[in-house]
């Protein structure tokens, strides 16, 4: 009687035990060995075209946000006095200063449409230099134009970019991006943004995706990365080698990298990135009332990114600051509205400038997408 | 003798009740719109075929072909090896359960609260989906859903051998 009820007791368990097994099957469940051959022979029920991908293998990741500062060295600024100077020029620049800046650069990118047939994204950025300067005794309008650079530059952009896949291999990228830079502040002891000071930049590009480790492309572009507007071709080569260690990363002449993989969570970035931007300097003290402050440089340097936890990536970069240009154009003579000079164009600047390498270091925090 | 045999009894129909109370109250065991999902996917790049299943109360997709199955570096089965976790690079992908623990959401005939992992770059990614004709929309994302990417999925079936 009692062996019977014993075995009953313990039917009663297993049977939970396994009710309870099963109820509970996750993740970690152990299936069965399958046939995958019988997968090799599939017809379609769904329809869907197919498109290429905006990405390819590898590339450093794309930023939704990112939070950065960015300090540079001394350097050495050498001024004219204000007048008007052919771009070729030779002109005496007898006053000299040091200069430097830091400041943060806030950037976010979110995507408005992000499906196979269309990426639309818009995005805007916060960028301040913060230039400190060592001012000399008497120096007239060099000393006037420091005072301008240190009412500090400020740059603010809204920007949209729109990746249309044309099919499995070709693809158009469309970017627009309007900004607000100037020495202004939106404090009451300084001077106001002006709408009518907006800059305008786009870039229009044709490019073919052959396969998962090369995209490249071409292109036009309406630009003030030389720190005046300029039309220029331009030219994308993403690459990545096959044995999937290093790679390039190019919009030429915007930037150009060669992209060293050292595992999932590091890559380590080296080349240059030319910025530059047009900046209005407000309330001169010059007989010139509409300065534009033409400032270029070329961003040569290392460029490490780190995966700190999930989509939180760290970056640090380091390298050298190369002027391109800090020339001033005084837009008077055009009715306050910008011009085109190009690279042959001869119209005059209002000061010929000049500012030496100088170091820099630039941490970032980002949240990405890989 | 009857009082033991009515024990043995009573015990039998209680371990019948209670196992099959547990099967019926299994949502695995409930056919609702949820396992519409369940079947052969191949994502829009066309490079695997992911088996979607039921598993307990949740729906999981496991890569079953990959049309390039050879990692030409090694010239052996690819494996996961952009995957973050060290010990799991030696993972093969075939066989890979790359969505996991989506739960079915009547109201908005969504499978929600899953993840997708992307074995191209080693990434694991929240993940909503959505199905209309056979297509699915499988969208990826970080955090919150504004921050994601979209990919349309179609449906297969296996063709019946001759």
């Amino acid at each position: 009687m009692k062996m019977v009820l014993k075995r009953a007791t313990f039917s009663l368990i297993v049977l939970s035990l396994a009710s309870v097994g099963f109820a509970q099957l996750d993740s970690n469940y152990v299936e069965e060995e399958e046939d995958y051959s019988m997968y090799d022979d599939v017809e379609d029920v769904g329809e869907i075209k197919t498109y290429c991908s905006p990405k390819i293998f590898d590339l450093s990741p794309n930023r939704f946000l990112s939070l950065g500062y960015d300090v540079t060295g001394s350097g050495t600024l050498k001024t004219s006095d204000e007048g008007a100077y052919k771009p070729d020029d030779d002109v005496a620049r007898n006053d000299q200063s040091d200069l430097k800046y830091h400041g943060i650069r806030i950037n976010a990118n979110i995507p408005v449409i992000s499906k196979s047939k269309l990426v639309w994204q818009i995005g805007g950025g916060f960028n301040q230099a913060r230039i400190a300067t060592n001012q000399i005794a008497n120096a007239g309008d060099h000393n006037l134009l420091l005072d301008e650079l240190e009412e500090n530059l400020t740059s603010i952009n809204l920007n949209t970019t729109i990746f249309k896949p044309l099919g499995e291999k070709n693809f158009l990228l469309l970017q627009v991006l309007a900004e607000q830079n100037g020495n202004y502040t939106f404090g009451s002891s300084g001077s106001s943004p002006d709408l009518a000071n907006t800059k305008y930049s786009a870039t229009g590009l044709w490019g073919k995706r052959p396969h998962d480790r090369l995209q490249w492309g071409v292109g036009v572009s309406r630009t003030y990365r030389a720190g005046e507007l300029n039309y220029i071709p331009v030219v994308m080569y993403n690459f990545t080698a096959e044995n999937r260690k290093w790679g390039t990363e190019i919009l030429f002449p915007a930037k150009a990298f060669y992209r060293r993989k050292i595992d999932s969570r590091n890559i380590l970035l080296a080349g240059f990135e030319l910025e530059g931007s047009s900046y209005r300097l407000y309330n001169t003290k010059f007989n010139a009332q509409n300065l534009e402050l033409r400032r270029s440089e070329i961003r040569l340097r290392l460029d490490y990114q780190k995966q700190l936890k999930g989509f939180i990536w760290m970056g640090i970069q380091a390298g050298a600051v190369l002027n391109y240009s800090y020339n001033t154009d005084d837009l008077t003579a055009t009715s306050n509205t910008d011009f085109y000079r190009g690279f042959f164009g001869d119209q005059t600047y209002a000061f010929s400038n000049a500012l030496s390498p100088m170091p820099y270091v630039n941490l970032s925090l980002n949240l990405v997408s890989k | 003798m009857n009082n033991m045999k009515k024990s043995i009894t009573l015990v039998g129909l209680l371990a019948l009740l209670f196992t099959i109370s547990s099967f019926t109250s299994n949502p695995a065991s409930v056919q609702d719109g949820g396992d519409d999902i369940i079947g052969i996917w191949e994502p829009s790049n066309g490079k695997a075929r992911v088996k979607i299943e039921k598993i307990g109360s949740k729906y999981y997709g496991k890569i079953v072909w990959l049309r390039e199955p050879i990692d030409p570096a090694t010239s052996k089965p690819k494996v996961d090896k952009n995957n973050e976790d060290e010990k799991m690079r030696n993972v093969p992908l075939r066989g890979y359960r790359m969505l996991k623990d989506f739960t079915y959401d009547e109201a908005s005939k969504e499978w929600t609260d899953g993840t997708i992992y992307d074995p191209e770059s080693g990434s694991l990614y929240n993940c909503v989906i959505t199905m209309k004709d056979d297509v699915l929309n499988i969208r990826g994302y970080v955090g919150v859903k504004a921050l994601g990417r979209t990919d349309t999925w179609k449906r297969l079936k296996l063709k019946k051998k001759n």
